[in-house]
């Protein structure tokens, strides 16, 4: 897989952006992206129905999620709901949205315009 | 695997909610075929959102989902459906069929205008005369969809300047429609918002339906079609504001001139059924423009039969040399897109794309879409 080739997918929509960002830690169904998406940004941001499926049908045809195989205990959920996770080269599309989006972030430090992190501030989390 | 609390089990054996019942009513607006691959979940989705709304929130919390979900399908179902023609050679409906019936309604919406015109105003009521003239301009803005059947018929595919063309047809429609809701508003009450309303939904209506015209009718002429309805929806078009203008500066008359749309939009309607086998409005190169070679031809043969008569009589040989050297391409390779047939022929892109349209669209080659690409083979009977 070429550089060239994850570039065409940049830069991603905020919406696919979303839900890459769900399905980075976990396999989850479409109203499980949507609770996540909710929880993750407290309430800022709610994707519709529609407009999670249409993103879903775009990021499935481009190979960078897939259905997965697995299906969850009928006791626990229905059977019948689909899961998606994130395939290899989604993964790196992803991986390559944030560095891309970092990039603007430290451009953005340097002019002034966004703060810098406090020093340490880096190794604190770490 | 993440499970989330909003599922409940047994929940998939109830009765649906009246909600996810409207909404699975309401997903007809999304293209067909993301409705079969993603319709049960998305209506599955949504009543799982009903539910957590209803038990977090209550009434309130379900009407504001619904505040947040009508506007978002609408757009949504829109945006697929765009997508869906743009990446697909199979239209919703066939353009043919579109074009033949929307000729039939438009002849006579037109008709029906001007007998309007002729027979006079004042012997109907003031409603009924407006719900005649309403529904005479809704049929004729039907020769919009029409013109656009006509013109997606050899490619199954749309063209920008059509494509804003239909667009604009649909907002035409659309006010019409929003013109008799606040037409009888207005007429009922009086209120003056109302009449204003009405006033500026009529005047977006009619510009509406005056681009969505001319729009198409460039796209029209582009295609060098031949014979009556190459000019005839510039002329329709052109006749919406030469009838608003003229009544102001000329002594014959109001019905004269108001009446002349309705007489365009009835001949464009004529032209859309003459052409209904014909095909009039095709690329060059096929049966439709047969009349335009044939014209060379005598023209050749008047002059004395030189250079010009023989390039005419090439053309086609050279056409048919063409269109074997692509059937070849693709007997061999099974299935091609159009930059393919390109490398294995010698055809240059533009004309690949032309003649796999044209095949296509009689039925000639299969098509079918893959990752928003178009790729043709010949029928298992054929290979």
């Amino acid at each position: 897989m070429t550089q060239e080739e994850l570039a065409q997918h940049l830069p991603l929509t905020p919406v696919a952006l979303n839900v890459l960002l769900a399905l980075a830690d976990d396999e989850r169904h479409g109203y499980g992206i949507i609770l996540e998406v909710e929880e993750r940004t407290a309430g800022a941001t709610r994707l519709g129905t529609g407009t999670l499926y249409g993103a879903i049908k775009r990021l499935r045809e481009s190979g960078i999620i897939e259905d997965s195989e697995e299906r969850p205990d009928p006791t626990l959920d229905d059977e019948r709901r689909r899961y998606y996770r994130l395939t290899d080269f989604g993964r790196r599309v992803l991986i390559a949205e944030v560095e891309r989006l970092e990039a603007a972030v430290r451009a953005a430090q340097r002019k002034r315009v966004f703060p810098a992190p406090a020093p340490g501030s880096a190794t604190e989390g770490a | 695997m993440s499970l989330h609390r909003g599922y409940q089990p047994g929940g998939s054996q109830q009765a649906e909610p009246t909600s996810a019942r409207l909404y699975r009513t309401l997903m007809q607006a999304y293209p067909e075929e993301f409705r079969s691959e993603y319709g049960e979940e998305m209506v599955r989705c949504f009543r799982d959102l009903c539910l957590r709304e209803k038990q977090c929130r209550g009434g309130k919390g379900l009407a504001l989902l619904w505040a947040r979900t009508l506007p978002e399908l609408g757009f949504t179902a829109l945006k697929e459906r765009s997508a869906m023609l743009a990446g697909n050679a199979y239209l919703p409906a066939r353009p043919e069929a579109v074009a033949r019936s929307s000729g039939i309604l438009a002849l006579l919406g037109g008709a029906s205008g001007i007998a309007y015109y002729l027979i006079g105003v004042p012997a109907l009521p003031r409603y009924v005369s407006m719900v005649v003239l309403l529904a005479c301009a809704l049929l004729c803005c039907l020769a919009l969809f029409g013109l656009y059947g006509k013109l997606s018929a050899p490619s199954g595919r749309p063209e920008r300047l059509a494509g804003a063309g239909v667009i604009l047809a649909v907002g035409s429609v659309g006010c019409w429609l929003t013109l008799g809701v606040f037409g009888a508003l207005a007429l009922a009450s009086g209120w003056a918002w109302a009449i204003s309303v009405v006033v500026f939904v009529g005047m977006t209506g009619l510009l509406c339906w005056f681009l969505g015209l001319l729009l198409l009718g460039f796209a029209v002429l582009r295609r060098r079609a031949s014979g009556l309805g190459r000019t005839l929806p510039v002329m329709a078009a052109l006749s919406l504001p030469v009838s608003m203008l003229l009544p102001a500066v000329s002594p014959l008359g109001m019905p004269l001139f108001t009446g002349l749309p309705f007489l365009g939009s009835a001949l464009v309607g004529f032209s859309l059924l003459r052409s209904a086998g014909t095909d009039p409005l095709a690329v060059p190169g096929n049966a439709a423009s047969r009349g335009g070679i044939a014209r060379r031809v005598r023209r050749a043969s008047r002059s004395g039969g030189g250079g010009e008569g023989t390039s005419t009589t090439a053309e086609p040989l050279t056409k048919a040399a063409k269109e074997k050297e692509l059937l070849e391409a693709l007997r061999s390779q099974g299935e091609l897109t159009v930059a393919g047939v390109s490398l294995q022929t010698s055809l240059s892109v533009e004309e690949a794309d032309r003649m796999l349209s044209e095949l296509a669209a009689k039925g000639h080659l299969r098509v079918r879409a893959e990752s928003g690409r178009l790729r043709y083979s010949l029928w298992e009977s054929d290979g």
